[in-house]
């Protein structure tokens, strides 16, 4: 039953490129997919799934009791799923367990999980942006264990997404060992597209049975078709679903490094401190602690 | 019987054995065909069940609906729903008014939409639209500006001897998220003094006047919306195609999948029909984050003169 990937990221991470990278590469249209219909990919926080499996409101349910369903609603999702069109599940969560051990994501339904992960520095800048907020606010909420999407007393249309601080959300999934993982950064994507995205393919093969994996040229067109450039333009015709009502579009910039234009040298210190042992670990920043420049 | 209270939700009589504290006193008690309300034994499964889910067994006229930790529910026959409390009273009469008595209607043929209502001098005025999207908001809003609300979170729908859709009466209860509230204007000492749904819930129990803001009886649906909100704003009133609006209408009935393994979605297509026969849908769309609600009114009412 291993079928189902997670595609899991801390917000403003490049979750939306991979999905329409993904959904274009499954397609393999002669157009791009359109980003409002993102087939063969899922965000599974909607509440309405919650609501339709469960048969009820769930928004009358404390977090614990509703993380208690997860695991049997992901299993009955995934069988009223049988397609490939929604193979590939989005998730923003830290990877959790319940008080009796069990993954909230289970095993027995994963194929894997693609991790993508985006220095902090340029998460923090973005984040503020999407969620409205001023940039120091983003930099407290990336550093607050307890902090979380459609966290109470907010909740609304999609179910909690907790997420402990950006170093333990990266942690929670690269130090796990229960689901096999590919681990994917940002910075790689966009500097070096097509060995990362060939690597991502090969990691999630079993996704696309019917495809011949060395297709370079169906890599290299889904790509086009993912491009941010591409994403953008269909926002700004059509907009965008999944775009905060907070903020004025969803595809920003997507440029490595625009930190440098946004933060002050007090908020790029905040960040250092708050998530350098991290930031080291995983190439943002190098031995003697200089922040990596990328590109 | 002695320490019995009688009660009318939805267009229902209950006999309670438990204090439905928010639902309005019958005016019928000696009602034959009152549904039962009481403590007891429940099981923990079905044997004979026809569909299992996650959180409920349906079988041929029973649905058990268990909740860990909190309460089980078992709706018999249209006439009866007996629970076991495995948690607080607060949470286990919550359920049981907005999840197991959904499933009681849907025993009865009636149609049981996730929505609120308020009443107008066109009739009910029904707000459908998905988790979050403003259906209780706005119609605390309307209440606020006088209207008299019908219903909030479960709106009952059922046809008249003459095939007029009639939306039932529920509770003098708003149920509001803490945003709602501040969005109303409510402040965070008047928001202490509400009590929340359940213990650990930012939700509240925003009660209205029973006498200046409720309608206590049924009315003739003269609209149904599917709020939706968007990016901009003013608020607009936009028709739902009549290709869409059964589909639609179809979609905001409360436990639709439970309704199915009942048997009882033919007859609620038969009644989402005609209701579409009668009365047209259109979209309220509003501004989603920080929307000025009051601009919803005037829309609304302008909206509803042309009927």
């Amino acid at each position: 039953m291993n079928r189902i990937f997670w595609l899991a990221s801390y917000p403003k991470s490049g979750n939306t490129w991979m999905r329409a990278f993904l959904s274009n590469y499954g397609s393999d249209a002669e157009q791009p997919v359109d980003i409002n219909n993102l087939n063969y990919t899922l965000p599974v926080s909607d509440r309405q799934i919650f609501d339709e499996i469960l048969s009820m409101d769930t928004g009358n349910l404390r977090q614990d009791e509703l993380d208690y369903f997860r695991p049997s609603v992901y299993r009955r999702l995934a069988g009223k799923t049988q397609t490939q069109q929604s193979v590939f599940w989005k998730i923003h969560d830290a990877f959790q367990r319940l008080p009796d051990g069990e993954p909230i994501f289970p095993q027995d339904l994963t194929g894997g999980v693609v991790y993508i992960v985006r220095s902090p520095l340029d998460v923090a800048v973005s984040y503020a942006y999407h969620s409205g907020i001023s940039i120091d606010q983003a930099i407290n909420w990336m550093a607050d264990r307890e902090h979380g999407l459609f966290n109470l007393p907010v909740r609304l249309y999609q179910v909690h997404q907790r997420m402990l601080s950006w170093s333990e959300h990266v942690l929670s999934w690269t130090e796990q060992t229960d689901l096999p993982l590919i681990f994917t950064r940002y910075e790689d994507m966009t500097f070096n597209p097509l060995p990362t995205f060939t690597k991502v393919i090969e990691f999630v093969r079993a996704a696309y049975p019917d495809v011949m994996i060395d297709d370079m040229g169906r890599i290299e067109r889904a790509l086009r078709f993912s491009s941010f450039d591409e994403l953008q333009k269909q926002e700004h015709k059509h907009g965008f679903v999944e775009k905060d009502q907070r903020a004025a579009t969803f595809f920003r910039k997507g440029k490595v490094g625009d930190w440098r234009n946004r933060l002050t040298s007090e908020q790029v210190q905040r960040i250092l401190n708050d998530h350098g042992a991290v930031m080291r670990q995983y190439g943002y920043l190098t031995e003697s602690g200089e922040i990596v420049e990328f590109g | 019987m002695p320490g019995v209270r009688h009660y009318q939700f939805h267009g229902i009589n209950l006999v309670s054995t438990t204090d439905l504290a928010d639902i309005p006193f019958s005016t019928a008690p000696d009602d034959p065909s009152s549904v039962t309300i009481r403590v007891g034994d429940v099981p923990t499964s079905l044997p004979n069940a026809t569909a299992t889910n996650i959180t409920y067994q349906v079988a041929q006229d029973q649905c058990l609906l268990t909740l860990p930790r909190i309460a089980r529910y078992l709706v018999s026959g249209g006439r009866e729903i007996v629970y076991h409390n495995a948690g607080d009273e607060q949470s286990a009469m919550l359920f049981l008014l907005y999840w197991a008595f959904p499933a009681l209607l849907h025993q009865l043929g009636i149609l049981p939409l996730y929505a609120s209502a308020i009443e107008t001098p066109q009739g009910a005025v029904v707000f459908c639209g998905a988790p979050g999207a403003g259906k209780s908001t706005i119609a605390a809003k309307l209440v606020q500006q006088g209207y008299h609300l019908l219903a909030d979170d479960l709106v009952a729908v059922r046809l008249d001897d003459a095939g007029q859709p009639q939306v039932m009466s529920g509770s003098p209860t708003l149920h509001l998220w803490l945003r709602s509230l501040r969005q109303l204007g409510y402040t965070d000492k008047d928001i202490s003094a509400l009590q929340a749904l359940r213990p650990g819930l930012f939700k509240y129990r925003l009660p209205v006047d029973a006498h200046s803001g409720f309608c206590d009886h049924p009315l003739p649906l003269a609209r149904l919306y599917l709020v939706y909100p968007v990016d901009h704003q003013p608020p607009t009133t936009p028709p739902v195609s009549q290709r869409n609006a059964l589909p639609t209408l179809l979609h905001h009935i409360t436990h639709r999948q439970m309704a199915f393994e009942m048997g009882k979605m033919r007859q609620h297509w038969q009644t989402a029909a005609q209701i579409m026969s009668r009365v047209e849908v259109s979209f309220l769309t509003y501004r989603g984050y920080g929307f000025e609600s009051d601009q919803l009114a005037p829309v609304v009412e302008q909206d509803l003169q042309a009927l």
